[in-house]
């Protein structure tokens, strides 16, 4: 499947508003639906990032209201810090349904807060805290072969 | 734990990351573009329009918007000056650099007649822009 390699930052930016609101839900609501909503979710960013937009579950819906809420395209940015930070996102809400099902419930809820307060991040700054991980260790990367 | 004690964590983690959103985005909000640029602090002679970009080291719509900028250069005979912003605080400080890449055309006059912040323009942009200069 062909990836594209720019997007719509407000792509990005409504995608993390569910991934800062369904981990939050699922910590209010607590074991035993937490583990279910975590695992849901975190399913779902995993096949974003495995299967690209056509298997994004949050970008369709959030296309699909676009013209409804009247929000205009935003600037383009390059895809792959994006998918990291959503790949990360995603470990993070499936270590924690992980947790959540051993019985850890205290672990798995500081990494679904984590995701919480980051995703939130995202969604009302636009501030990718992943994606900023994605440059550094691009970076130490390329100074390893250099 | 307690459906109230959740809550008010979740509040709270929830509080702080808004304000550190709205305290980060006010940051990058207020950075704007130089009025001027001085060639001599890129030690350039050449007379007529260039491009300069800030970089820094961890920014990769630098890296996105180099190429587009090389060619531009080539194309409009447009010297390309490109900044690191950690290796050149000095310059970072004196044009007010607060986001990379900071991307400036320049006229002849060391006027800035347009530029993008945070973003890599394309090569059309980039074209007009240089086109204004003339």
């Amino acid at each position: 499947m062909e990836r594209p390699l720019q997007v719509d930052s407000a792509v990005p930016r409504a995608k993390a508003a569910f991934h800062f609101l369904l981990p939050a839900i699922a910590f209010l609501a607590g074991p035993p639906a937490a583990q279910y909503i975590l695992l849901v979710t975190g399913l779902i960013m995993a096949s974003s990032v495995l299967g690209g937009p056509k298997l994004s579950l949050f970008g369709q819906l959030f296309k699909a209201v676009r013209p409804t809420l009247g929000i205009g395209p935003g600037k383009k940015e390059a895809v792959a810090p994006h998918r990291f930070a959503e790949a990360l996102g995603a470990i993070c809400l499936l270590a924690a349904s992980a947790l959540y099902f051993a019985g850890a419930t205290l672990p798995g809820q500081v990494l679904a807060l984590i995701v919480v307060a980051l995703a939130l991040l995202n969604a009302a700054a636009g501030i990718c805290v992943g994606c900023q991980m994605y440059l550094l260790f691009k970076r130490f990367g390329r100074g390893a072969t250099a | 734990m307690e459906f109230a004690l959740r809550l008010f964590i979740l509040l709270s983690v929830g509080g702080a990351a808004t304000f550190t959103s709205f305290a980060l985005r006010r940051y990058f909000r207020s950075a704007e573009l130089p009025a001027k640029f001085d060639r001599k602090d890129v030690e350039l002679s050449h007379k007529g329009p260039m491009l300069v970009e800030f970089t820094s080291p961890y920014c990769y719509e630098c890296q996105v918007a180099f190429p587009l900028l090389q060619a531009a250069s080539a194309a409009h005979d447009a010297p390309l000056a490109v900044i690191d912003a950690k290796d050149r605080p000095d310059l970072a400080a004196k044009y007010a650099i607060r986001t990379t890449p900071t991307i400036l055309v320049v006229d002849g006059r060391g006027k800035v007649t347009s530029g993008w912040l945070d973003t890599s323009p394309s090569a059309d942009d980039l074209t007009e822009a240089l086109a204004l200069t003339r």
